[in-house]
């Protein structure tokens, strides 16, 4: 069925109703393709993990014991906590998987976010106003990408004291430029276009134009460039932990342990690989998720991708 | 110039009067005439049709008096709009004038509407927006006005988005948005250019119709002498930026008061019975960075003498209601 097909003027039923409104909506789509239906599934569940699991298992994930150090996955010796096995210090790696799971996404999170949407307004504004407004901003940009964003975290969280939020602020602003010029780029195509002359010839001010005939258009490309930024920011976040001015213990996120497994990658694989598995299955599912939002949530490929689960479907049958 | 221009309408009816109107492009050191100053004046309910070849400055005037030209682009004269001046005015002043007072067409209706919004929405946006109307009515309105431009099954078409219509379809669809806040004048840009000829005939049709029973006044912008005539009472013809004859469509039509709209109806398919009877004009259009001295028609014009490149012609009254730009108006007039 068609994404838009209209609505039956006067269902006759309750049940008739949420049925076609259900045909209508993009959920009638995800649940029929797969790879979109299976990431978002696993994006709820590792968010319920860390939302339930993190404050469950905070106690087992900082428990040490030399007994347990370096014991190897996969056993249920000592009880299925320590299935993904135990660090060098033996704690439970499944433990500070389901600890840093929520700590990854809540500062990952938040600094994709922050910076996608500060970067985008800046962009389509500094894109749509254009002259020395566009200017100025875009060399603003250029400083926050000529300094090593590396650097530039360091320095400020030396200054400032390292927290959770300082590390936020510092991560958003370094990725800003990212999406800076994405959506400045697309915004001087956009307003170029034919319908957003209409608009101003029907009297709209630029506000409305940018809200309404620059953001919608701007917003999937952007969001495809932050489920792309998620994984990488999450080892940047890894990477200024283990310079010691990011997260500092007992707060732990993936790319913590990722960092501190290092130390005996030769030794015991899995302190590296299981948070690293977890990025990598995390930004996965974003990123096929995202294809999927980017394309069902234009009308022209909407359609299309509606079509195409149909024949599919016709195919099965 | 003006004194002509008023002899045909008086200045006091007018609803739009233009005045000395240029349009120049600075691009790296170049300076690019677009328009190189028009009068012209507008009556309520009155439909002009603005005709030319490409890089005429046909478009970039309708553009001008909407006050849509960007920069580099620099408009300068006077377009006097109900008795207000919009040359000069901020962007935020012209918005109010936009919509309730001139409204535009465009020529590329494939892409004049905005994708990711169902049609309806983008209608009910306009009423909602600008007149503060409740959704329902808003609604109900949109749901008229595309039955007015010729939608059928408008209430289902309403959710449709612009992808699912044809090319002609989504030019009514501009049109009942140009409508929506019930224009005194509209300004039509070549809106059927991009069209099949059996679609522009319905178009051509409901944009005079529309002005009918409106009253609105109607600018309509168009390379196409055919029709120029079916939606317009009054021509203007405009060559290198300037108007080079205007007058009565069908006077002009029957005399030609200048070698530029001859040579015009000589080349058009529509008005000869064999091919070899058509007589394409000449040579191109001059570089718009020129400056002349004599009548920017005179290379390629076949009556053009001496004087015609020494001294430029004025656009001045020939017969009663016909004005023309050439030193020998009158003697093409009576050739007829």
């Amino acid at each position: 069925m068609y994404l838009t097909q209209p609505i039956p003027a006067s269902p006759a039923s309750t049940g008739a109703r949420i049925k076609a409104y259900f045909a209508q909506t993009r959920l009638s789509l995800l649940v029929r393709s797969p790879i979109a239906l299976i990431s978002a599934l696993v994006l709820i569940a590792l968010v319920l993990i860390a939302l339930i699991g993190a404050p469950l298992a905070l106690e087992t994930a900082n428990f040490q014991s030399l007994r347990l150090r370096f014991f190897p996955p996969f056993s249920l010796e000592h009880g299925w906590i320590y299935v993904l096995g135990a660090d060098g210090l033996g704690r439970s790696m499944l433990a500070q998987l389901i600890v840093g799971a929520r700590t990854s996404f809540i500062v990952a999170g938040a600094a994709v976010g922050l910076a996608a949407v500060v970067g985008t307004s800046i962009g389509m504004i500094s894109g749509f106003v254009g002259g020395w407004v566009d200017a100025a901003l875009m060399r603003v940009s250029d400083i926050i990408v000529t300094v090593p964003s590396l650097l530039l975290a360091l320095a400020v969280l030396f200054v400032l004291e390292p927290s959770i939020f300082n590390l936020v602020a510092v991560l958003a602003v370094s990725r800003l430029p990212i999406y800076l010029r994405v959506a400045r780029a697309q915004t001087l195509e956009l307003r170029e276009r034919v319908f957003v002359e209409a608009s101003r010839a029907i009297g709209a001010t630029n506000l409305r134009i940018i809200w309404r005939d620059i953001r919608p258009l701007v917003l999937p490309t952007v969001m495809t460039v932050s489920m792309l930024e998620l994984a990488s920011v999450m080892l940047a976040a890894a990477g200024l932990s283990f310079l010691g001015v990011g997260l500092q213990r007992p707060d732990v996120d993936w790319g913590t342990i990722v960092s501190e497994g290092r130390e005996y990658l030769t030794r015991a694989w899995w302190a590296t690989v299981f948070p690293g598995m977890a990025i990598v299955i995390t930004a996965l599912a974003a990123n096929f998720l995202s294809n999927w939002l980017r394309a069902s949530g234009d009308p022209l490929q909407a359609g299309a991708l509606a079509a195409a689960t149909a024949r599919q479907e016709d195919a099965l049958k | 110039m003006t004194a002509a221009a008023k002899i045909m309408q008086q200045p006091g009816e007018a609803l739009i009067e233009i005045h000395d109107l240029t349009v120049q492009f600075r691009t790296a050191g170049r300076a690019i005439n677009a328009v190189r100053g028009i009068d012209l004046s507008i009556g309520p309910g009155e439909s002009v049709a603005i005709l030319g070849e490409s890089g005429s400055g046909k478009s970039v005037t309708g553009k001008a008096v909407m006050g849509l030209i960007n920069a580099p682009g620099k408009v300068s004269g006077s377009v006097r709009f109900a008795g207000r001046e919009l040359v000069g005015l901020s962007e935020t002043e012209l918005q109010d004038v936009r919509g309730p007072g001139l409204a535009m067409v465009f020529q590329d209706s494939l892409d004049a509407l905005n994708p990711v919004f169902s049609v309806g929405e983008q209608i009910m946006e306009i009423l909602m927006v600008r007149l503060g109307w409740s959704r329902e009515k808003s609604r109900a309105e949109a749901i008229s006005l595309m039955q007015q431009v010729g939608i059928d099954s408008a209430e289902k078409r309403l959710s449709s988005y612009p992808h699912q219509f044809s090319g002609g379809m989504r030019q009514r669809i501009c049109i009942a948005m140009a409508i929506a806040l019930k224009p005194q004048l509209l300004i039509a840009d070549e809106p059927t250019t991009a069209l099949d000829v059996t679609v522009q005939a319905g178009i051509l049709k409901l944009i005079a119709k529309l002005q009918r029973e409106s009253g609105m006044a109607l600018l309509f912008v168009t390379h196409d002498l055919a029709v120029a005539r079916q939606v317009a009472s009054y021509l203007v013809v405009m060559y290198a930026g300037r108007i080079v004859e205007r007058g009565p469509i069908d006077a002009l039509y029957a005399r030609p008061a200048h070698p530029y709209t001859r040579a015009l109806l000589n080349s058009n398919p529509g008005s000869v019975s064999h091919w070899s009877q058509l007589h394409p004009i000449s040579g191109n259009p001059p570089d718009k960075t020129m400056v002349f001295t004599g009548c920017a028609f005179a290379d390629r014009c076949p009556r053009a003498v001496s004087r015609c490149r020494a001294e430029a012609p004025a656009l001045r009254q020939v017969a009663p209601g016909r004005d023309s730009r050439c030193h020998f108006a009158e003697e093409l007039l009576d050739a007829h």
